[in-house]
């Protein structure tokens, strides 16, 4: 039972030290709310700055000169644009797209499809995947690849598609997940087999997420350089659309020209930049518009 | 999960159909576990194919003789010596540390307050408005950062930088640390790009980690008669220390990793450590970029390989770390 | 007892010790109507809970009775949206007045909740006294903490149990122990009102009894309200009875009947209390 208790004992004096210690307390509270919204603020204006930088610099140069010719042969040239690094990315990220996905939305129908230790294995691994750096990937396919079948296009692909992959099972796995479980017996039940529900009731369902996935995983893509380094090095003369050559793409050439001293080639450097994040961002913000909402930075 | 039995229909139709339908169940499902295969084999391929690429220099001149020495040299390197290793690559490791410490250190306070601002402070109807520009940053490639860093940052930083070095470089003792001169390219600047790129997912990680306080136990420290702010203290922060931690490694992990954008801002100095984090340098990440295409000397791509299998090897201990450490913080949330 | 905005006021004297009997603690509500984003929780609500006594808010779910119990110590407010019309004095002094800080008013109302929650990073001795933490002049403080976690602890009547662990986790206790150390938290402050909503839910029958019992000793020191939904709880443990009821699925509750709880019980003046009551309702 309860122990004996104290009797009732007079009213002890207040011991926040009274009125002048709520003050301060409030004041302190408000102190705090202004700091926060302070450091939020700087936030937002960090990002503000990246952004309206890049713009600022890029429209000075952009045009359409920019989409359809190539650099000059003479990085200190003025003129020329970006024509052959933009259709290389399309071209190797296409690529890269074309190889990942279907891997990664099988690998992800595994894991969650069926589920056993090589399911656990792999999701365990695709976590990991996503902590290796992108250079890391770089050497492993030049090693791989490069040093087989010399630089390429294709090249970059694979190392791209590496990349992409645990970002597309991630997405997948996470929609087929959501998918209910009573529309996969009720498939069943009536005499589907396991393949045809998975195919054409599960997939359909996660349609929109798995979209959404893909498109971050494009975006991630896009932006790539240090991979591509090791294994595509980069075309900057003319527009090569033979995946088995050496390409340029629009994130290796924005490099290659921005760290050159030359204004003239800095100058395409920035508009390549401005071309690249609008590029990136309305990926991103399509993606994030689409279906369900999956984090890019979900780790 | 297996499927049920299907509705048996006539028992003779329903074993003929049967046979055909486990057929194709079973190519589907072996294609299935051969793409995760894939996937386990992507892993284990990077790491064979990083020790095999960089075997003859490991054994050339010997496992610990890399971590012995600051000095990259490769023209030092002859395909006959063995020692000294031309190849120390300690400076790389230092670089990569430094730069992704400041990067962590920089960014973790952020991501608290960003995190605190959205969760608690800041309106409902703004979070979701709030989280997704911040992730936003997140999606900015690495080589954009790198060149607006230049241009952009280097310039703001100068300043800032010549305060310090004015200031706390004059200190005796650490004064080395924040000594000039600055050239615009460091060891700092690097961190502070590297604090914009990794904020977004310690942001994220520490959103959710707020998020899931129990409402009970914060109305309990409001009930107690605190302010907002006490009531996060007491109620919201003293619990969400793993999870920050968590957001902290992972955070540092990402940093680990990047290449393009530290390239470009930290000066490149690959000779030895520069002992303020003012001067310039390198990390193992941009090592490999700048000289990758270039190394003839003898050994000079094996070391290479060296430097990235080493890279792999902290990226992924703090990575699975960090996650570790997370999924404690969300297995005791739930 | 001084509750009014710091800003606006002049510096008052510490508060005299209250003797027994006298209205220190005393809640007085009339008019109340509380809403959640201009829905009405409840309207026009009237009661008067007096210090030395037990008040028990029965009813149905969704009457609320446990919104009532939140708009007594202004927790309600703290809900983005939420809003109250009315008055709910504390001796005298409407607590939903624009000079009143409702940050002080919940020092003197303390609340114990459904789920017993000590904050779980926190020891025992940490819990009980982190109502005593805010605000400056920690110094001082800290050479009478020991005293008052001991007086707190032994009105929980839980400081047996518990003295030679002070420095173990809150949460390394039982659940009846988890809500008596959070009764104890709520009394470090030395509220002169305590509200309990529905504090034996989660709790073992023992448990329950237990704190039943420690009600009844609360109630010579302390105004308690406390919400129940379980009829037989109120019986034991309440003087007076309210009881509260809702006529449909989103209407808003009302207050239908206060009595003293063997009046209330035995010849209810209402029948939506008597179907309440016998079980036809509810």
């Amino acid at each position: 039972m309860t122990a004996p208790l104290t009797p009732r004992a007079p009213q002890a004096p207040r011991l926040d030290g009274g009125d002048a210690g709520l003050t301060r307390r409030h004041a302190r509270d408000r102190a705090m709310t202004v700091l926060l919204a302070t450091v939020m603020a700087i936030t937002l204006a960090v990002l503000a700055w990246v952004l309206v930088y890049v713009a600022a610099q890029g429209l000075k140069y952009l045009g359409p000169a920019f989409f359809t010719q190539t650099p000059p042969g003479n990085p200190a040239q003025v003129g020329g644009g970006y024509a052959n690094g933009i259709i290389g990315s399309l071209i190797i990220v296409g690529i890269a797209t074309v190889i990942s996905v279907p891997v990664g939305i099988a690998a992800a129908i595994a894991i969650i499809e069926y589920p056993g230790r090589l399911g656990a294995a792999t999701s365990f691994v695709t976590d990991v995947l996503v902590g290796v750096p992108s250079i890391v990937t770089g050497a492993f396919v030049y090693a791989l690849w490069v040093t087989r079948f010399g630089y390429s296009g294709l090249a970059g692909s694979i190392a791209l598609a590496i990349i992409m992959l645990p970002l597309v099972i991630r997405g997948t796995a996470e929609m087929l997940r959501l998918v209910p479980v009573a529309l996969r017996e009720a498939s069943s039940a009536l005499g589907v087999t396991r393949a045809r529900t998975i195919v054409s009731v599960v997939l359909p369902a996660a349609r929109a997420g798995i979209t959404t996935g893909v498109m971050l995983a494009v975006a991630r893509a896009m932006g790539e350089t240090a991979p591509l380094l090791l294994t595509t090095l980069g075309n900057s003369l003319f527009i090569q659309a033979n995946p088995t050559q050496r390409m340029s793409t629009l994130s290796l050439q924005i490099f290659g020209d921005a760290i050159t001293g030359f204004q003239s080639a800095q100058a395409r450097a920035w508009a390549g930049a401005l071309t690249l994040i609008l590029i990136v961002l309305i990926l991103y913000i399509a993606a994030r518009l689409t279906g369900r909402r999956l984090t890019l930075t979900r780790s | 999960m297996t499927a049920p039995a299907p509705v048996s229909a006539a028992p003779a139709a329903a074993a003929d159909l049967r046979g055909g339908r486990r057929y194709t169940d079973r190519a589907f499902r072996a294609a299935m576990l051969a793409a995760a295969g894939i996937v386990l084999l992507v892993l284990v391929g990077t790491a064979v194919f990083l020790v095999t690429s960089a075997w003859p220099a490991l054994r050339h001149y010997g496992f610990l003789t890399f971590l012995g020495s600051d000095r990259w040299a490769p023209s030092d390197a002859t395909a006959g010596s063995t020692h000294p290793n031309p190849y120390g690559i300690v400076q790389f490791m230092y670089g990569t540390g430094l730069t992704s410490l400041i990067g962590m250190v920089i960014a973790l306070p952020v991501a608290v307050a960003v995190a605190l601002f959205i969760t608690e402070v800041a309106p409902a109807w703004l979070r979701r408005p709030l989280s997704s520009t911040v992730d936003l940053l997140a999606a900015i490639p690495s080589v954009v950062y790198g060149f607006w860093g230049i241009f952009a940052l280097i310039p703001a930083l100068h300043p800032v930088v010549n305060f310090l070095t004015s200031t706390l470089g004059k200190v005796p003792g650490i004064g080395l640390a924040f000594a000039g001169p600055f050239f615009g390219v460091s060891y700092f600047t690097a961190g502070v790009v590297l604090a914009i790129m990794v904020l977004p997912i310690m942001t994220a990680i520490c959103r959710e980690v707020f998020a899931t306080t129990p409402a009970d136990e914060k109305e309990a420290a409001l009930a107690l008669g605190s302010t907002r702010w006490e009531m996060l203290r007491m109620a919201v922060l003293p619990r969400s220390r793993s999870g920050i931690t968590g957001a902290a490694i992972l955070g540092l992990g990402r940093a680990l990793g990047e290449t393009i954008a530290v390239t470009m801002v930290i000066g490149n100095s690959v000779l030895a450590i520069t002992t303020s984090i003012f001067g310039q340098g390198a990390t193992m990440a941009s090592v490999i970029a700048n000289e990758f295409t270039e190394a003839t000397e003898p050994f000079h791509l094996q070391s290479l390989f060296v430097v990235g299998l080493w890279l792999l090897i902290i990226a992924l201990v703090v990575n699975v770390a960090g996650k570790l450490v997370v999924r404690r913080t969300r297995a005791d949330i739930a | 007892m001084s509750l009014t905005d710091p800003a606006s006021q002049v510096p008052s004297a510490s508060p005299q010790p209250a003797p027994q009997g006298t209205t220190a603690g005393r809640i007085e509500v009339s008019g109340l109507t509380a809403s959640y984003r201009r829905r009405p929780a409840f309207t026009g609500v009237a009661i008067t809970m007096e210090p030395g006594k037990v008040t028990a808010l029965i009813g149905p779910s969704g009457c609320g009775k446990s919104t009532l119990l939140r708009c007594i110590n202004g927790l309600h407010m703290t809900v983005p949206g939420a809003s109250v019309t009315g008055t709910v004095l504390l001796d005298g002094t409407d607590i939903y007045s624009p000079g009143v800080d409702l940050v002080q008013v919940r020092r003197h109302v303390g609340m114990v909740f459904q789920r017993p929650n000590p904050f779980p990073t926190m020891s025992i001795a940490q819990n009980v006294a982190a109502g005593l933490r805010l605000g400056p002049r920690q110094q001082r403080r800290a050479a009478r903490l020991d005293e008052v976690i001991e007086r707190s602890l032994n009105q929980a009547g839980l400081w047996e149990e518990v003295k030679d662990r002070l420095d173990k986790p809150g949460g390394s206790l039982s659940g009846g122990q988890q809500q008596r150390l959070c009764i104890a938290r709520s009394l470090a402050v030395q509220p002169q009102v305590l509200l309990m909503d529905e504090p034996c839910s989660a709790l073992d029958p023992v448990s329950t009894l237990v704190i039943e019992g420690l009600i009844t000793e609360l109630k010579k020191t302390y105004t308690v309200v406390i919400v129940t939904h379980n009829m037989q709880q109120a019986e034991r443990v309440s003087d007076v009875t309210a009881f509260m009821t809702v006529n449909g699925p989103g209407e808003p509750g009302q207050l239908v009947e206060v009595a003293s709880t063997r009046e209330l019980f035995s010849q209810p003046a209402e029948k939506a209390t008597v179907d309440y009551i016998t079980g036809k309702v509810g």
